[in-house]
């Protein structure tokens, strides 16, 4: 049983073939500058020669018709037939407050995904250009919409209101709504198995450090609260976003340097957070490397970890005790200064990494010391997988 | 039909301004000049003003770079992008010029393709004549900094077809992320028109000792929230253009609309240009800020008195 997993950028599709009896990766790969002459697609077949090809790709119906191509092509050997795919599942990034979970998609769910553009203008729309070209590409085929947002859904009004005039809420939804919701649930279910628990005996707290970064308090394996809020901005530190800051300063710089709407918003998404304070690189690995000739790379460093553990220390305090913190995404996975750091001086509240583990995970190890209340683990997300296994759920039933 | 590739005759502030607003929203160029100083000059400028957006973080340098790579600048027609879809012609505004500009690229590019003049003044029927694709030509003016302005004027001339002017549309919309307005060919169209009788309106409350350069300025910056009084834009666009279009739009309007003021003729005579020559009805300091009244400063305020 083989679905087709995709994850439709504005000028990028990403893909995944997943055999499902078993769980099995077929093939994974990317098409890259879709609206070019040089587009590329690229695929990688696990335990095969690496696939890349340059073509003209106008348009996403054609990177996916290439797409489909190469996966029924002979030489590749993926699948013989396109029935073999038996359904889609798609990522989309903002479900709003109509979706806790996946959906089968019918055109109403389009009309809704389509509803939700204002609040996810650079991801809604591309995300559902992939459904729609989806749909005509294979009309029998069930499409499934794993939304970011979904996980998110069972938060308190208390953690996703904004103290703004309510009417804001009642006119535009501004509200907290969180993203990352996959590779949270994901790691948080991951983190429950390696401690032979249920989810609902467990208080959770997962962060997904990568581009984008957020943390998420899960209690009983509900989240109550989540850093992201009506956009991927709030929150913690990322490479090139600021994440929380005083409000104040948008229109105060806005004032003084004369800024319009779209240069502040860029100056906050693009030009802040490692970025931002180091001068050198949005990148986590590059300060690291720095950080001994760059003072400004060792400060973006500090300030990454020193807001990060404000914020592991107040979930800590919103679920009244933690039994586990999990570690994922590139920099949550690789970086175990990050991690040491951000947990350091945590230990009166039950909260203590072994330094020596922690420089050396492997991914079932507790990266704690071991003598209080908090596990600590390192867990690989798997965003496509769970949209997989989504849609597998949906199409054939558990 | 879907425009991916656009060719830009000319690199001088117009064709350098589209360039970079058409690179950066991703499309691919061709600017064609055949002054080859200018049009090095144009890349460099282009890259300083994408700089100048980086230092005020509406942009990052790899777009910037990614941005440049879609630019190919060469210095004679022949070598023109044949597969462009679109071609700008942001030459100088003369007639004949522009029709003959027209007819060369009539018969070198491919018969879907569609060229537009950005041209504020000049008749896109009369250019079309000069064509065997009257339906394919159309005007497209955008205000500078084209980065910035939201507004795309999209001219029909008289042969402009309904199809040219709702591929125009789309492409300004969609691929430009613009509002566009729809304008039957006038000279002067909306813009040039209101601020050309502004700024001469301007010239008469001045001289008519109403009121002073400055406060006719402060006035209507504070009363109509315009971050520039007409004095001072006409600076920014400088004299000797206003006073082309002042002319040609008296030529071309008639009486009607006002007669062109002498005071501006007579500051570009002079060489006060405006901003870029740092004179104009203002004076401006190394920054471009405004250190004082210009030449016209025999218009004393009232409290000097």
């Amino acid at each position: 049983m083989k679905i087709l997993v995709l994850n439709s950028g504005s000028s990028s599709i990403k893909f995944q073939l997943l055999n499902m009896n078993g769980e099995v990766l077929l093939v994974k790969g990317m098409v890259s500058k879709i609206g070019t002459r040089s587009a590329t697609l690229s695929m990688d077949i696990p335990g095969k020669e690496k696939v890349k090809e340059v073509s003209e790709i106008l348009d996403h119906q054609s990177a996916l018709e290439n797409i489909v191509k190469a996966l029924l092509s002979e030489k590749l050997a993926i699948i013989q037939d396109e029935s073999e795919i038996i359904a889609v599942g798609h990522r989309v990034v903002h479900g709003g407050e109509s979706y806790s979970a996946s959906v089968a998609i019918d055109d109403s769910v389009i009309k809704e995904i389509r509803q939700l553009f204002e609040l996810a203008p650079l991801h809604n729309p591309p995300n559902l250009k992939g459904i729609e070209v989806c749909r005509r590409l294979f009309p029998s085929k069930p499409q499934v919409a794993v939304f970011d947002t979904a996980f998110h859904q069972t938060m308190p009004a208390k953690a996703y209101i904004y103290p703004l005039p309510y009417v804001l809420y009642r006119r535009y939804k501004i509200r907290r709504y969180g993203f990352h919701g996959t590779s949270h649930a994901y790691v948080a279910r991951q983190c429950a198995k390696k401690m032979n628990k249920d989810m609902k005996d467990l208080n959770i707290i997962t962060v997904h450090l990568g581009n984008g970064c957020s943390i998420t308090a899960i209690e009983k394996g509900q989240v109550v609260d989540t850093s992201m809020g009506l956009t991927p901005l709030e929150g913690l530190v990322m490479g090139t976003r600021s994440g929380d800051i005083d409000p104040s300063i948008i229109t105060f710089v806005m004032a003084q340097e004369e800024l319009g709407l779209h240069e502040a918003n860029a100056m906050l998404n693009k030009h802040s957070g490692l970025l931002g304070i180091s001068g050198v690189s949005n990148d986590m690995k590059d300060l690291m490397d720095a950080s001994e000739t760059t003072e400004r790379a060792q400060l973006a460093i500090d300030v990454f970890c020193y807001r990060l553990k404000k914020y592991i220390a107040a979930y800590a305090g919103v679920l009244a005790g933690v039994d586990a913190i999990v570690f994922t995404g590139g920099i949550g996975e690789n970086a175990s200064k990050v991690r040491e750091l951000s947990c350091e001086g945590l230990a009166f509240m039950g909260i203590e990494m072994d330094v020596e583990k922690n420089a050396r995970p492997s991914d079932n190890e507790d990266l704690s010391t071991g003598k209080l209340k908090t596990r600590i683990f390192r867990i690989p997300t798997n965003e496509e997988l769970v949209i997989a296994q989504e849609t597998k759920r949906i199409v054939v039933g558990e | 039909m879907d425009i991916t590739d656009v060719a830009i005759i000319g690199a001088s502030t117009r064709g350098r301004g589209l360039a970079e607003a058409l690179s950066l929203a991703g499309f691919n160029l061709t600017i064609v000049e055949i002054d080859k100083d200018t049009l090095e000059r144009g890349f460099e400028l282009i890259e300083e003003e994408m700089d100048a957006l980086i230092a005020k973080w509406g942009l990052t340098e790899s777009e910037k770079k990614a941005a440049l790579a879609r630019i190919n600048g060469v210095t004679h027609l022949d070598e023109i992008n044949r597969q462009a879809q679109l071609v700008f012609v942001t030459v100088q505004e003369n007639i004949d010029l522009n029709k003959d500009i027209f007819s060369n690229l009539d018969k070198i590019m491919n018969p879907d393709c569609l060229f537009v003049s950005h041209t504020a003044i000049l008749s896109i029927t009369e250019i079309a004549d000069s064509t065997n694709r009257p339906d394919k030509i159309a005007g497209l003016v955008f205000l500078p900094p084209v980065t910035q302005v939201k507004l795309a004027e999209v001219v029909c001339g008289l042969h402009t077809s309904k199809e040219t002017f709702l591929t125009l549309r789309e492409f300004v919309q969609v691929g430009m992320s613009k509002t566009p307005i729809q304008i039957t060919e006038f000279p002067g169209n909306i813009t040039i028109r209101m601020l050309v009788s502004m700024i001469n309106e301007a010239l008469c409350i001045a001289m008519e000792g109403t009121a002073t350069i400055d406060d006719i300025d402060t006035a209507m910056k504070l009363g109509y929230k315009m971050n520039r009084g007409p004095f001072e834009l006409g600076d920014k666009i400088g004299l000797d253009l206003v006073s082309v279009w002042m002319d040609y739009l008296f030529k071309d309007l008639g009486i009607g609309s006002g007669a062109p003021h002498r005071l501006v003729s007579k500051l570009v005579r002079a060489g006060h240009l405006g901003l870029k020559t740092r004179k104009g009805f203002y004076v401006y300091d190394e920054q471009g800020k405004i250190s004082g009244l210009g030449a016209l400063n025999q218009l004393k305020r009232m409290e000097s008195f």
